[in-house]
């Protein structure tokens, strides 16, 4: 898949990225292209060259040619002038020489020669009258430079003069190269030239040559060598500087080509030096050329000038190499410019075919969601021809219907019919027929169910298809059968409640109210619905209740819970619990307000009744302490200020008084005593419940004996003690332990007895008995033990409050427990001997309500 | 040491008189010369105080309940007065109230006897005093 990104955002083209679009035919017609352009310029560039070396060769042979044609006119010259001399005989003077000369007019016809004279011949014998001869017409004639050579060649006439003088007389003999060609000329009778030499008469000493022509006593030129030498006379000749030869030859100017000349190793001229005009370093084309001229070889070196160089520099190649780039280059971008549009069309093409694909894929992908849609609905879903047959259901109408799917697609709708509704509706199927219907469906076993139908009718190729939506009813039956039990249910229990229910709305005021709550209230429903909420509301409770209404409507607080009283029809007040709550709507907003109000006004009553007489309760208690406190302390005072005084007066006057006064000191004593006792036991009774004890884990067995060792018990009493730990509130319950002991002594007919104390644990507490094997108590007098100041015995004969019992049982009954009498069980005791029918005893048993440790 | 020392007198505060006689039948039969100052309530004896009735050295020997000035009221009174701070006092009283003995202590009693029912008590106390005073240095 294509990026979308790339399609939509292209990247910049660059070069490299065109030219990757290339096909290989554009680089092969790229490189054909430029391989002919390099062929063009291969070729033009060869035939350029080729032309300018025919050029070259041309300007070459011409220079060669005009060299040779210069020194052939010399050779005629010469040639002539031996001609002249023969015409005279050879025998001519100096004077005839000159005018001859002159006839020649060498400047002007020749330039380049430096003028032309005659040698002779001269043997030694005949030298001397050869000068002798020749001074006569020239009186400075000498022959020189003096040599030792047997023959003398001395140069006789020259002219022009004036610029020749120093070659007057100059003897060839004296130097090799002028003997050597001079020599060769009378022995070839040829022109010849000499070897370069240096003209005595170039003042600049530059490279030069003479040019011989032989002379000879006969009229032609003998035809041997010896008859050549026989007849020899001399040399005409002429001697050249090699530069004003060339410059008379040439005229260096606008010349094409420089060059040198060399005669063996000597250089005659030289234009190939960075001196000469035009030179050109490096020349395009340098040749050499061996020229035989006269009996020498001149070398010559030709090479081209700048000249040449300047006009035959052809840029035809470079233009045709620099078009054929211009074309590549053209060709190129032309190129580029059609693999970037193909490239683009290419490419939208791509787009517009993967758009194409895309929305294949997304009809593809469409389809097959709603195929899977279809097969998730809850709904069966069924589609079936216009003759009825299924043409597709989906997975729910298959699990509706119990088939599979092969079973059903391509049979008759009837199928899905229980058989009755078939035969009845043949022509009109119901599952042919536009619209919603409930109507029984038949399961595959038979079974019926009830279906609700919504059919609708489409063209599928022109023909008229049916679909079905088919959805089970049985769960909604049952739904809409068990929201209408319960909406009975809730109105009924509503309407019939004891409880009060309200709604009200946003404004507060009633919209529903139940009888109970009206009733309640002393209204009628239908008096309330309408009315404000503060209708029903205590005066003292209006501003709080309306507060709170606020609170739950902006939606501050969910609900309200709170004891509230009301206000009846009749101005009575009644109090009620309020469960108030705020109802919203689906969009969060409050739209009213829900309350359950419970009657708890008698409750309600009772409990601050009780409150208050409980306050009450706890004042008079408190009195009643206080009362018991100062009494027994006011009263014990005086008791012991008589008690007192009693003694003093017993002491002070001891010996004095009469028995029957002493004895009722003795009376008075005592009884001052038990009132004492009386008023002991009166504030330890008040104090009982003042404080609470910590429960704490007691062993009975160390309680017991401990208090029986304090409270000095005749040692005629027997102790026994259950081995027992308890769980008990220790100091309270060693109050009861000591009272008990010491009734049981106290109370006992005899000086000796029997004491025991069991305890044993239950599941709520544990229960404790004190028996003894005393008088005991008559059942009838039981209730009367437990009073306060009830003593059974009279006090002068047991000394006792009567307030023992009663303080047991008060603390007994404090913590939760109970105690009632009994005669004693003899297994209770040690020795049993002692009861008898007079002598039952007593046993005092305890009930305790405190948890016990069941494990010891 | 008798000679150097002046004499201690017991400043008794009691509202009853058997009970004060009580003790001094005590001293009487225990033949203790101490001089004995009694107040009968808290208001007497802190003026007795001021006056320079009583005069140093002394020990005091307080009842609680009493009239006007209690001993509890009594005491604090005097540990609050720079002059009479340091004075030695021991309640004598007939309350087992833990309460009021909690506070006695509190204010820096130095001891705390029960009055009995028969006076022989007050015996007892009476020759503890003696013995206090004969070995005991007292602010003078």
């Amino acid at each position: 898949m294509m990026d979308k990104h790339e399609l939509n955002q292209p990247a910049p083209p660059t070069l490299a990225n065109i030219t990757d679009k290339f096909h290989w035919y554009h680089w092969l017609v790229l490189l054909a292209s430029f391989l002919l352009t390099l062929a063009a310029w291969f070729v033009s560039s060869e035939q350029s060259h080729q032309k300018m070396e025919q050029q070259y060769k041309f300007q070459a042979s011409h220079l060669i040619e005009l060299v040779e044609e210069r020194m052939n006119r010399y050779e005629d010259t010469l040639w002539g002038s031996v001609a002249a001399l023969k015409f005279s005989d050879g025998e001519i003077n100096a004077k005839q020489w000159k005018s001859y000369s002159e006839q020649l007019s060498l400047a002007s016809k020749y330039p380049g020669i430096n003028g032309i004279g005659v040698i002779y011949y001269v043997k030694p014998e005949g030298l001397s009258s050869f000068i002798t001869r020749q001074q006569r017409d020239q009186t400075d004639f000498r022959v020189h430079p003096p040599h030792n050579k047997q023959e003398f060649w001395p140069i006789t006439f020259i002219e022009p003069l004036e610029s020749n003088r120093k070659a007057l007389g100059l003897d060839m003999a004296h130097e090799t190269n002028r003997l050597t060609a001079a020599k060769k000329a009378r022995d070839s009778g040829l022109a010849q030239i000499t070897a370069p030499i240096v003209l005595v008469q170039d003042s600049q000493k530059t490279p030069g040559f003479l040019f011989y022509a032989p002379f000879y006593k006969t009229e032609n030129i003998p035809d041997t060598l010896d008859k050549r030498r026989a007849n020899f006379i001399g040399n005409v000749y002429a001697p050249f500087i090699m530069k004003n030869l060339m410059d008379g030859t040439l005229e260096n100017e606008n010349r094409l080509l420089n060059f040198s000349i060399r005669d063996g190793n000597y250089l005659l001229y030289d234009e190939l030096s960075a001196d000469s005009t035009d030179f050109d370093p490096d020349p395009i084309f340098s040749e050499q050329h061996k020229i035989n001229l006269y009996g020498r070889t001149w070398d010559f070196k030709i090479q081209t000038s700048l000249l040449f160089r300047s006009q035959h520099n052809n840029n035809q190649p470079i233009i045709i190499l620099l078009a054929g780039i211009a074309i590549e280059i053209m060709l190129f971008s032309l190129f580029l410019i059609l693999v970037n549009a193909n490239h683009r069309a290419v490419s939208y093409a791509k787009t517009v075919s993967k758009d194409l694909i895309q929305k294949q894929e997304e009809l593809t992908g469409a389809y097959t969601r709603m195929s899977r849609a279809f097969d998730t609905m809850l709904d069966g879903l069924v589609i079936v021809s216009n003759t009825g047959i299924i043409l597709e259901v989906n997975n729910a109408t298959l699990m509706l219907f119990h088939y599979h799917r092969d079973e059903l697609v391509g049979q008759n709708i009837h199928c899905l019919l229980p058989t009755s509704s078939n035969d009845e509706s043949e022509n009109a199927n119901p599952l042919l027929t536009v619209g919603e219907q409930r109507i029984m469906g038949k399961r595959k076993n038979n079974s019926q169910l009830p279906i609700h139908i919504q059919i609708s009718e489409d063209l599928e190729n022109n023909q008229p298809i049916f679909i079905g939506i088919i959805h089970d009813l049985t769960d909604k039956h049952q739904d809409e059968q068990r929201l209408a039990e319960q909406e009975a249910l809730l109105t009924t229990a509503i309407h019939s409640s004891l409880s009060g229910f309200a709604l009200c709305d946003v404004a507060c005021n009633f919209t529903e109210i139940n009888a109970g709550l009206a009733e309640w209230l002393g209204y009628s429903t239908e008096e309330l619905i309408g009315q404000p909420v503060s209708t029903i509301i205590a005066d003292h409770e209006k501003v709080q209740t309306q507060h709170g209404l606020d609170m739950l409507i902006k939606g501050d607080i969910e609900s309200i819970r709170r004891e509230k009283q009301y206000k009846r029809v009749d101005g009575s007040l009644v109090w009620g619990l309020l469960s108030s709550s705020s109802i919203r709507n689906s969009a969060g907003q409050v739209t009213s307000i829900f309350a359950q109000i419970l009657d708890i006004d008698r409750a309600k009553r009772l409990s601050l009744q009780l409150e208050t007489r409980n306050a009450e309760l706890v004042r008079s208690n408190a009195e009643l302490d206080q009362f018991a406190y100062v009494a027994s302390h006011d009263l014990k005072a005086p008791l012991n200020a008589i008690n007192k005084l009693a003694g003093w007066i017993e002491e002070d006057c001891e010996g004095i008084l009469p028995e029957s006064a002493q004895q009722h000191f003795e009376l008075l004593k005592n009884r001052s005593k038990r009132m004492g006792k009386l008023l002991d036991d009166l504030l330890l009774f008040s104090r009982v419940g003042r404080v609470n004890y910590q429960v704490e884990s007691v062993g009975l067995r160390p309680l017991v004996l401990d208090i029986v060792g304090l409270m000095d018990i005749p040692s005629t009493f027997n102790v026994t003690v259950a081995d027992i730990t308890l769980n008990v509130a220790k100091t309270p319950f060693e109050q009861v332990i000591r009272n008990l002991i010491g009734n049981a002594v106290k109370h006992h007919p005899n000086d000796a007895g029997n004491i025991a104390v069991l305890a044993e644990k239950t599941v709520n507490g544990f229960t404790l008995k004190v028996a003894d094997d005393g008088t005991g108590i008559p059942p009838n007098l039981h209730d009367k033990a437990l009073e306060m100041f009830q003593t059974l015995r009279p006090r002068d004969e047991v000394e006792g409050s009567g307030l023992g019992l009663a303080l047991c049982n008060k603390i007994v009954e404090y913590n939760g427990g109970s105690l009632h009498i009994e005669s004693t069980n003899p297994e209770f005791l040690d020795k049993p001997n002692q009861l008898s029918a007079d002598n039952l005893g007593t046993t005092i048993v305890i009930f305790l309500p405190i948890k016990q440790n069941m494990t010891d | 040491m008798d000679d150097m020392k002046k004499e201690a007198t017991l400043f008794l505060i009691e509202d009853d008189d058997v009970d004060a006689q009580t003790v001094e039948r005590a001293f009487k039969k225990l033949r203790i010369s101490n001089p004995i100052v009694r107040a009968r309530d808290g208001v007497e004896a802190f003026a007795m105080l001021e006056s320079g009735e009583v005069t140093k050295p002394f020990v005091i020997l307080l009842d609680l309940q009493m009239p006007r000035m209690n001993g509890l009221e009594f005491l604090e009174a005097v540990r609050a007065s720079s002059r009479f701070r340091d004075s030695v006092i021991f309640i004598l009283t007939t309350s087992k109230s833990e309460e009021e003995r909690t506070k006695a202590y509190q204010n820096l009693i130095a001891g705390y006897f029960l009055k009995d029912e028969s006076g022989e008590g007050s015996m007892d106390v009476s020759a503890l005093l003696n013995g206090y005073w004969k070995i005991s240095f007292l602010p003078t």
